[in-house]
């Protein structure tokens, strides 16, 4: 740690600091900001009770399946289409009808034909991800080189073998990035389902406290979902790196 | 003879657009077909025809121009803020080490997350409509120019200096151009953010817009009107996206031009 570092970590505390003098003096309305002391208290209290865990895991459980559900089904999908010319133009058009769509305009879509549970959500996490890992993966197997599929070919690759081996793996960086973009918009777009009808979930139990005017309750609930927010990012550096640790290792050697 | 067709036509953009035709065929069939499906998924005939309907109320237009009115106070606020907080954080070290630690824990949180927070103190308006809006751009906006800015060749940088650009020129002329590339795909991020954000908080609070208008029809179970409505936000969608695309080729031009000439 530098000294510039601690720079920052400084800034970081005095605005904390001043949140908290604030609040404490009286000058705003406890009820839009609560002192930050009273807010951690009450994340504390909430996340040791069981409350905040329980709802996350909710949110985080109905996520995660439309998101793998998505990348087993999209990702595929996406490099075959960038790989076979004539699969490409066939569902090409298709893809461009629903792929500008923001994803938040079928959520009553959904809620009207599945109901609300989570057959509606893990639907609208796959249809949110699904058109931003296909379009990806797909970009990605068209820009790979084609000296490195030919090579690949004249070395008896062909057919599953040349794409699972060859076009799939050096797709990859362009595949990560569209898994990156998704689990990004998936995060908002779970909150956005719960907010729309839900009984549980993070997003759910954090509008129902501003609802409530239980505000220390809303902070925590905020702050959860920056936590969350905050460890999934972590976690899927972590997660490229082992899977992209090669191609760091690639584009170093090239140098 | 007919095998060298197939393939011509397997090798044209033709098969693509006669898939669209056999699905919306299908779905046509299949709700037609199947008595008590239409209540949930109307053929689409009917969704063309309230379209049409739609259109020629005015109801499509007006509730498109709400949209495009949040959608734009937002996104231009992200604009506004993102891009210039962004290329000082990425041109001046000491600023970016001041900041970045706030920033970094507040940058991976869910844009949405800050809804809660708007509507308790911001209530239910135009104000708190534009603010998530333009905090859900803010981010994608504020990073992609930071790291545009950072991404600078250091050569290029010290090369425009030793020809003595200064100050504002430096700026103008080697900075901006060099960062704009990347600020770009983050301009584009938050362009789907916008929108998610857009037509989200529509359902969520006002009495106007696409989203309002899903919405409301949900509850009234008018389900050709939802389908017509989600139609016009793709569409609305894909002229924001062409339009952004076009934008985005005449500002860096003559970025492929340079990278080709290397």
């Amino acid at each position: 740690m530098t000294r510039s570092h601690a720079l920052g970590w400084g800034l970081l505390l005095v605005l904390v600091a001043a949140w908290e003098a604030v609040a404490r003096s009286g000058v705003i309305e406890p009820i839009f900001f609560p002192p930050v002391s009273v807010i951690l208290a009450t994340f504390g209290r909430l996340f040791a009770s069981g409350v905040i865990p329980d709802h996350m895991l909710a949110s985080l459980i109905n996520m995660f399946a439309g998101y793998l559900l998505a990348a087993i089904v999209a990702v595929p999908f996406g490099v075959l289409l960038g790989y076979n010319r004539a699969l490409y133009n066939l569902f090409e058009p298709a893809i461009e009808l629903v792929r500008p769509l923001p994803a938040t305009a079928i959520i009553p879509l959904a809620i009207l034909l599945l109901g609300i549970g989570a057959v509606e959500k893990i639907f609208i996490i796959f249809f949110t991800c699904s058109r931003t890992m296909v379009v990806n993966a797909m970009y990605g197997a068209q820009s790979v080189d084609p000296r490195l599929v030919e090579t690949a070919r004249s070395y008896g690759y062909s057919g599953f073998r040349l794409v699972g081996r060859i076009v799939f793996p050096a797709s990859m960086p362009q595949i990560m990035t569209g898994m990156r973009v998704s689990l990004a918009i998936a995060v908002v777009i779970i909150v956005a389902a719960e907010l729309l009808g839900s009984e549980k979930g993070i997003g759910h139990y954090t509008m129902l406290m501003q609802r409530t005017y239980s505000t220390p309750e809303m902070y925590a609930g905020v702050l959860s979902l920056c936590i969350l927010g905050y460890i999934l990012n972590r976690l899927f550096v972590l997660i490229e790196g082992r899977l992209m640790g090669w191609y760091a290792g690639l584009k170093s050697t090239m140098r | 003879m007919s095998a060298a067709i197939g393939l011509r036509f397997l090798d044209s953009r033709a098969s693509g657009f006669a898939l669209v035709l056999v699905l919306l065929g299908l779905w046509e069939l299949l709700s037609r077909s199947m008595p008590g499906l239409e209540v949930l998924l109307p053929a689409f005939s009917s969704v063309a025809s309230a379209f049409w309907a739609m259109t020629w109320s005015g109801e499509l237009a007006l509730h498109t121009l709400a949209t495009l009115k949040k959608f734009f106070y937002g996104y231009a606020t992200g604009i506004v803020v993102g891009v210039p907080l962004g290329i000082l954080m990425g041109y001046f070290r000491p600023l970016y080490n001041l900041t970045e630690p706030t920033l970094e824990l507040l940058r991976p949180a869910p844009a949405i997350a800050i809804l809660p927070l708007a509507v308790l103190i911001l209530g239910l308006d135009l104000r708190m409509q534009t603010f998530v809006i333009a905090w859900a751009a803010f981010w994608p906006i504020l990073s992609s120019a930071t790291d545009g800015v950072r991404g600078i060749d250091p050569i290029l940088l010290d090369t425009a200096r030793t020809y003595g650009y200064r100050g504002g020129t430096l700026f103008r002329r080697v900075v901006l151009p060099g960062a704009l590339p990347y600020a770009m795909s983050g301009l584009r991020l938050a362009l789907t953010f916008a929108l998610i954000l857009a037509v989200f908080v529509e359902m969520f609070t006002s009495g106007s817009g696409l989203g309002f208008l899903i919405s409301h029809y949900r509850e009234t179970l008018g389900v050709a009107e939802i389908y017509a409505a989600i139609l016009a936000v793709a569409l609305l969608g894909y002229a924001l996206n062409e339009i952004f695309v076009r934008l985005e080729r005449r500002v860096i031009r003559w970025h492929h031009v340079s990278r080709e000439a290397l």
